[in-house]
């Protein structure tokens, strides 16, 4: 069925110069040349930075090759916002859902896999993460250099990397009351420091 | 973007040596900057493994029903691709095969003695099928598969076993189905004929082209049966327990002359 | 294994191949090293069935023939032949319902090419190098002529063969392709032996180092194309009126007649009007050698 399906879609032109929507638009319609363009534009970032949130290199390129696999799956999923030509942050959220899953896996591998949940572009970047966009330059670096890594991670994988409660305390191997309460005395510190 | 990341940056980010505030305004940074991703640092050789990784499960072509069943039943891959992909004529001789099958269940089950339709037509179903499974003008490929190291004896006895388990099911079932059928001999037996013509047909190929082979084999079996129901003896013999006796022995001794070619060829 | 890794060529002494009573090879002296070598001939000269006993799919008649360092009557050393052999038969067929990339799969399995994951990367080489590669998923019956040949080219190319056998690759194929497909075969040229059987005389002249002619079953020159053209020398001409019969001879776009003087036959007195001595084409010393041979028109 998803060959038939795929086989009528059409293929728009593109090169490796493409926005991601185009590119997406493509790999929907069945084009692994559109998925390699892809991979070879967001592979070696989305690596690094899932490298700072685990080690294990074996699990960090599953968790890579998943993303890309959920990409040629639900590539036609993906609505950009209007002027959007850039598919990062939606990468992302498909990339650290599937290190969690990753890092679940190898905690329970005995327990059936649950079919993923389809993913969205996360909505309008919050205001935090505007502000962190330009943490080195402004109080906010300072402030963030004062917390303790503890409160500093929960905030990262909260914050920045757009986790609920429940994937935070996964990926940090804490328990979620944990999170919250870390979260909140970071915010707290956060504001604090801004307003002094 | 107003602002970019400066080059150290970029390299301590990748090396893995930010410190944890740097890296979480890098990543901040990154997530929106595809200027600043493509001037990250990159393992070409890694990228390049990791995309043949990915390509070799994206760009995989979709397994037939046959061929998944054969994966499925434990049949090693390549195996399984050389039983699933069969000459042209395969699939006409299958649709035959069902059709003169269900003729002589009709026949058995409206006419009296009607049974002697399958009797002498089901020992040459396999027979047929491995006759049109292997060599010039039954085989479109075989211009080019005729030159490869499987060429041969290897390619011609996969392909039979590809024909003989559809053609012996098929046999048994209607053999099953017949009004007559209540022993185990009356289900299985045309089994040691069929086989043994086969072999006879394999080990004639040796000299000449298969389906020739395969024909001058059935043509044999038919003129046995009409001459032996024109001088009055009765055809059936050739399924009785003595008559079985000499097919088994058939079927050994050409079995033995197959494998003796196929180690020496 | 090592034998075949560093024997690239053929090797056939008195190699002679019937049909009955008619010999399709009548003695055939040979030997082949890396490189292009075009084989020539008219249609029934004797150019497939040389190819097919090269590529182990028929059996000699008599002589001696060693391919890639080994036998084919052997069958242990006919298998290994195989294996470092690439061979695209004239006229390919193919299963219809196949897709381009199922059949080169599927070729690969025949050719002993590894395990599923080593065995595609090969065939997306290969589709790669004919230029299939964006229909590699579709039926072959959905393929043009042009691409069935490049798909059967691919099929050849398929394990990186020492030895690489070509009946009549280029038909079929238009000018951009056959530019393609040059550069493709010069390019394997350089560790394997290329045997390539075709009329197109150009493909030859671009491609070949050596040029082997048949007729009758039999080698009629075996050298570079230079060689074979300076035979031609002087005995190509182009005048104004047609020659008188029994001269090879047509006429050309500007309405002159382009003259072939056969070896041995004086050239006719008076000259002709307009006769100037033109410079013979590999095309002109092709046609007069087997004009030569075979008595001429």
């Amino acid at each position: 069925m998803k060959f038939l399906r795929r086989s009528r879609r059409r293929v728009p032109d593109y090169d490796p110069d493409s926005p991601d929507p185009v590119l997406l638009t493509a790999v929907a319609a069945g084009e692994t040349d559109a998925l390699e363009i892809l991979h070879r534009r967001h592979a070696p970032w989305l690596r690094a930075r899932l490298r700072y949130r685990c080690s294990d290199s074996d699990q960090l390129d599953a968790a890579l090759q998943e993303t890309f696999l959920a990409v040629w799956r639900n590539a036609g999923s993906f609505r950009p916002r209007p002027g959007d030509t850039d598919a990062g942050a939606w990468l992302w959220t498909i990339a650290i859902r599937q290190l969690i899953s990753q890092l679940r896996k190898r905690a329970n591998r005995w327990i059936a896999e649950s079919e993923p949940e389809p993913y969205e572009t996360i909505g309008d970047a919050s205001a935090e993460d505007t502000v962190l966009l330009n943490i080195e330059h402004g109080p906010l670096g300072t402030a963030l250099h004062e917390l303790s890594p503890e409160l500093r991670s929960a905030l990262k994988a909260t914050v920045l990397d757009g986790l609920t409660v429940r994937e935070a305390a996964e990926i940090l191997q804490i328990p979620e009351g944990t999170v919250k309460t870390r979260v909140m005395r970071a915010k707290a510190r956060l504001r604090e420091a801004l307003t002094t | 973007m107003s602002w970019h990341l400066d080059q150290d940056q970029l390299h301590r980010y990748a090396n893995h040596t930010a410190d944890d505030v740097t890296a979480m305004s890098v990543e901040a940074h990154l997530t929106h900057c595809a200027h600043c991703r493509d001037r990250l640092p990159t393992d070409d050789a890694w990228l390049e493994s990791s995309w043949a990784d990915l390509r070799d499960i994206v760009d995989r072509p979709r397994l037939g029903p046959v061929e998944r069943l054969l994966g499925v039943m434990g049949v090693r891959e390549g195996t399984a691709k050389l039983l699933a992909a069969t000459p042209a004529l395969y699939r006409a001789w299958l649709i035959a095969t069902v059709v003169v099958l269900i003729a002589a269940l009709t026949l058995a089950h409206e006419v009296p003695r009607g049974t002697l339709l399958f009797s002498f037509t089901a020992p040459i179903v396999p027979l047929i099928g491995v006759a049109l499974a292997y060599g010039r003008g039954v085989d479109p490929a075989h211009t080019l598969t005729s030159v490869t190291p499987w060429a041969g004896y290897p390619l011609l006895l996969m392909r039979t076993c590809a024909v003989l388990v559809p053609a012996l099911l098929l046999c048994t079932v209607a053999a099953i189905l017949m009004p007559s059928s209540a022993t185990l001999y009356e289900a299985v037996f045309w089994l040691l004929p069929a086989l043994a013509m086969v072999a006879g047909c394999l080990t004639l190929s040796r000299w000449m082209h298969l389906s020739l082979a395969g024909g001058i084999v059935a043509v044999g079996w038919v003129l046995t049966v009409g001459i032996m129901a024109l001088e009055g003896v009765d055809p059936l013999l050739l399924f009785s327990s003595t008559a079985q006796g000499c097919w088994a022995i058939a079927l050994t001794l050409l079995t033995v002359a197959i494998v003796l070619r196929v180690r020496t060829a | 294994m090592s034998g075949v890794e560093g024997a690239s060529g053929v090797s056939a002494r008195g190699l002679v191949r019937t049909y009955g009573t008619r010999r399709a090879l009548d003695g055939i002296d040979l030997d082949l090293g890396p490189g292009v070598t075009g084989l020539l001939g008219r249609n029934g000269a004797g150019k497939t069935t040389l190819m097919r006993c090269l590529s182990t799919d028929l059996e000699i008649s008599d002589g001696e023939l060693r391919v890639l360092d080994r036998s084919p009557e052997r069958s242990t050393e006919r298998t290994e032949i195989r294996r470092n052999m690439g061979y695209l038969p004239q006229n390919p067929s193919f299963y219809p319902h196949f897709t381009a990339f199922g059949l080169l799969d599927y070729m690969a399995v025949l050719k002993d090419l590894g395990g599923r994951r080593e065995r595609h990367e090969e065939v997306r080489r290969a589709l790669r190098r004919v230029d299939l590669y964006d229909r590699r998923h579709s039926r072959i019956r959905r393929l043009s002529g042009g691409m069935r040949q490049r798909l059967g080219l691919a099929t050849a190319l398929l394990g990186d063969p020492r030895l690489l056998l070509l009946d009549e690759p280029t038909v079929g194929l238009d000018p951009e392709q056959r530019i393609r497909f040059r550069d493709l075969v010069s390019e394997l040229a350089v560790r394997s032996t290329v045997v390539l059987s075709t009329h197109q005389i150009e493909d030859v002249a671009a491609l070949c180092r050596r040029v082997v002619c048949l007729d009758g079953g039999r080698i009629i020159f075996d050298g570079s194309p230079g060689e074979l053209v300076d035979r031609a020398r002087g005995r190509v001409w182009e005048q104004d009126t047609r020659p008188e019969e029994g001269v090879t001879s047509w006429r050309l776009a500007d309405g002159r007649h382009r003259v072939l003087l056969p070896v041995g036959a004086p050239a006719p007195e008076p000259a002709p009007p307009g006769r100037v001595a033109v410079e013979p084409s590999l095309e002109d010393a092709y046609l007069l050698l087997t004009g030569a041979v075979g008595g001429g028109r």
